[in-house]
């Protein structure tokens, strides 16, 4: 026989045996999968964002089917919990809405943009800003406003406004978490939804005080306690120059947004 | 007799270590090795696949031999090799879940190990007898077997140590392993010396 035809029987041979012995074996060692799995990663978000505390929608899913509660999702919310719920046939339980807020207002002329970025020269990113850039005598509590929370959301619910400050969209957020752990002056946090519709949120991380705070920015919380005072549940307090609420107590009467005369404070809204 | 596949046996295991003095299946000595679990559940995985390999390979180079087709003997060998993998990989799927799990991509990629392919080569060059090329395969896998553990103790204790962090991760691993491979080293000439093969 001519070498070549032998050649290809030969192997062709040996593959056909290895193919019959595999196809044998699938049937003979399959495993059964739980036939619910693929139909409860259909129900979650899929954004694989890990805020649930498990590797992926999958392991997820897998931890669902065997126990593990259903409210865990933060993408997908209540609807999504009550959807599992109805399918696992247990109970939803309370699930906790979250959104993230960026801590910062920025001013378009703040001198974070017209002196450290104006002299700036290495890459686009807000991270490789905060390891190289010299940092003048601007606010290093501010928004660097490169993005790089905006590119890391999968949902597409950060963007950059008109001062180069980034916002979130809470209609759009699912309170993943993701973005809080980009951002390198950590101005981006998630909160929880308490009692209220709105709550007051101070928009400034700035500890400058006076005159250097208002050069700096002209949005800056400047300190002055005036917030502290008009809140009738003490929910406001000035630590370090700059004010904080406590978004437990806050019952969104807007008294320290209109006291602020920097318009530091605004209404955080929940959506969803 | 015995003395002869004791020799083999144990030449395979210390002396020719295919991980350690060969360098051969580097990959998942690496990849597998951090914890002793899934390192020693490897090490049984490799061992199975190369025994059952030179079982299959010693009797299909004979056929390529009397028909004059020995250059055929990679890419047969592989076609073997990575059917024996597929049905190992559905075996401990079906049997050992936590293990299928533990070990990962690097299962499906004992196809690839250059160290199943070697021993069943190395059987051939050395022009083994059927009962020895099994005790070679065997010695073999048991060394491969030896090594991971060995490796996956080392790697507990690296990750109490605080290296210089240039070395921390993999460099530090590397240069462990190449210390272990030098301690093999120290085994060339004990089997011959015991065995007087």
């Amino acid at each position: 026989m001519h070498p070549i035809i032998l050649t290809v029987v030969l192997v062709a041979a040996i593959g056909l045996a290895g193919s019959i012995i595999l196809v044998l074996a699938s049937r003979a060692l399959a495993v059964e999968e739980d036939g619910r799995l693929p139909d409860v990663v259909a129900i979650l978000p899929g954004a694989n964002c890990g805020s649930c505390g498990y590797p992926g929608c999958e392991g997820y899913a897998k931890a669902m089917l065997d126990g593990a509660p259903v409210n865990a999702c933060g993408p997908g919310g209540t609807r999504v919990a009550q959807e599992l719920a109805a399918y696992l046939g247990v109970d939803a339980g309370k699930t906790a809405v979250k959104r993230a807020i960026v801590a910062c207002r920025g001013a378009k002329d703040r001198k974070l943009l017209t002196v450290d970025r104006a002299n700036y020269e290495g890459a686009p990113s807000c991270r490789v800003f905060a390891t190289l850039a010299n940092i003048s005598d601007s606010c290093t509590n501010g928004c660097i406003g490169f993005g790089d929370c905006v590119a890391s959301c999968p949902f597409g619910a950060l963007s950059l406004n008109e001062n180069d400050v980034a916002v979130v969209d809470p209609a759009v957020c699912t309170g993943c978490g993701l973005c809080t752990t980009i951002c390198p002056r950590h101005l981006i946090s998630l909160q929880e939804k308490g009692q209220r519709e709105r709550v007051s949120f101070v928009l400034c991380h700035s500890t400058l005080v006076g005159k250097r705070a208002k050069e700096a920015c002209a949005n800056t919380c400047l300190g002055c306690h005036k917030c502290e005072k008009v809140c009738p549940t003490g929910a406001v307090t000035v630590e370090n120059n700059v004010a904080h609420v406590d978004v437990a107590q806050c019952i969104g009467c807007g008294a320290c947004r209109d006291a602020c005369p920097v318009g530091a404070i605004d209404p955080m809204a929940w959506v969803g | 007799m015995m003395a002869q596949y004791a020799s083999i046996l144990f030449s395979m295991i210390l002396v020719n270590n295919f991980v350690l003095v060969r360098f051969l299946g580097i990959c998942p000595f690496l990849g597998v090795s951090k914890k002793f679990d899934s390192a020693a559940g490897m090490g049984a995985a490799v061992t199975l696949v190369m025994v059952l390999a030179t079982a299959v390979t010693w009797p299909i180079q004979q056929l390529l031999a009397a028909w004059g087709l020995e250059y055929l003997q990679t890419i047969a060998f592989i076609l073997v090799i990575a059917t024996l993998v597929q049905l190992l990989e559905m075996a401990i799927k079906k049997f050992i879940p936590p293990l299928y799990t533990a070990l990962g991509v690097y299962l499906p990629l004992i196809t690839t190990n250059c160290a199943v392919l070697g021993i069943t080569i190395t059987c051939i060059d050395e022009g083994y007898t059927y009962p020895q090329a099994l005790v070679a395969g065997l010695g073999a896998g048991l060394g491969f077997l030896l090594a991971m553990v060995l490796f996956s103790g080392v790697r507990r204790r690296l990750e109490d140590a605080e290296p210089p962090a240039c070395f921390r991760g993999m460099p530090i691993t590397l240069i462990a392993a190449a210390i272990t491979a030098l301690s093999f080293v120290g085994f060339s000439g004990v089997i011959d010396h015991l065995f007087g093969a």
